[in-house]
């Protein structure tokens, strides 16, 4: 004796399966109301340095335990401009040396998600000691001028 | 299509121009779909949230570079899927294969309890579900949330169409069996103790 399968179409089966998963695993309210206010972080006149490389996503570590002083490299460009930041992490703080080429560097801010400081360049060389873990952006104030703005990227 | 091609493209470009209303729409329609991206890849709800957070920055960094709004949704689960490997690469949070089943809570919350579904056939769906192969469940998850753009999901999350990997239909018969399978199995139980 078999039992006939109840009728349902594939997009029946589909669309109930999203009504038990958000039943089960609601996405937190927040979550959205976050993103609804992340539109005011759009750079208006700057040139954004794209995310162009990022060690974590090169070395199959997805097994591996963090340890202390691991250094992670991010790399940023447009154009002809290269921005290399090094990130060490020391427990829930971040130590960044960041290296921008070509273009001379005339300001420096580091953002994050709480406001920006300004850092003291060198030689196109800045570092900064003790951010704390979270999203984070370089801005950049070129010497021919432009204002460069990097990805954000969570470090 | 082109109906849904002009709605997200002129959302995409109203957003571009800093119309507030539409950026919300966009994140209205699209964060379930984030969060379901970075919950497949077994994160706990905080680093699902900041997965979802760091996909729509990179919208806002893009608004005006989206060349193709109707492979939007294409572009926002590669966005995703690939902070979320991130945030496993560098979290140490990920946990051995097998070892927890996809959806469960990962934050120390008590895992999913399916006591809480009101519908037996519902709950039937998710223990049907819940015995389908990891790359099975994690298709469906996020496919649940843009049955149209099925191809695209897959393709987005490493499963290129045409693969060997799961496809909709093998996913979807798998699921059904498992679905008749359970059904026959409640039967006889049910059976068995009358």
């Amino acid at each position: 004796m078999t039992i006939p399968e109840p009728y349902e179409t594939d997009e029946a089966l589909l669309d109930r399966l999203r009504l038990v998963v958000d039943e089960l695993d609601p996405m937190p309210m927040h979550i959205a109301d976050g993103g609804k206010a992340l539109l005011g972080l759009r750079r208006l006149d700057e040139e954004l340095a794209e995310l162009v490389r990022d060690s974590t996503e090169e070395h199959g570590r997805l097994l591996s335990v963090r340890g202390e002083g691991d250094v992670r490299l991010i790399s940023f460009e447009t154009g002809p401009v290269t921005v290399e930041l090094q990130v060490t992490e020391r427990g829930s703080l971040r130590d960044l040396v960041a290296q921008v080429s070509g273009t001379a560097v005339l300001r420096a801010e580091v953002e994050t998600a709480t406001g920006r400081s300004p850092v003291p360049v060198e030689d196109s060389l800045f570092s900064v000691d003790g951010a704390p873990a979270g999203l984070l952006r370089l801005r950049l104030l070129t010497a021919a001028g432009r204002d460069l703005v990097t990805s954000w990227v969570r470090i | 299509m082109t109906d849904t091609f002009s709605a997200t493209a002129s959302l995409l470009a109203r957003a571009a121009q800093g119309d507030e209303r539409a950026w919300a729409d966009l994140v209205d329609q699209h964060s379930a779909l984030l969060y379901a991206v970075a919950r497949s890849f077994r994160l706990d709800v905080a680093d699902a949230g900041d997965v979802v957070q760091t996909t729509w920055l990179r919208l806002v960094e893009h608004l005006d570079r989206i060349e193709d709004p109707t492979r939007l949704v294409g572009w926002l689960v590669t966005t995703a899927r690939r902070e979320a490997l991130r945030v496993l690469r560098r979290g140490g949070r990920e946990r051995p294969a097998g070892e927890e089943p996809v959806l469960d809570r990962a934050d120390g919350a008590a895992p999913i309890d399916t006591r809480l579904l009101l519908d037996e056939r519902n709950a039937a769906l998710w223990e049907a579900y819940r015995k389908l192969p990891d790359r099975c469940q994690q298709l469906l998850r996020v496919a649940v949330y843009e049955p149209r753009a099925y191809d695209e999901i897959s393709e987005a999350l490493g499963m290129p169409v045409g693969s060997i990997g799961p496809t909709r239909r093998r996913c979807l018969t798998q699921l059904k069996a498992l679905l008749a399978g359970t059904v026959l199995a409640d039967a006889e139980s049910g059976e068995a103790r009358t």
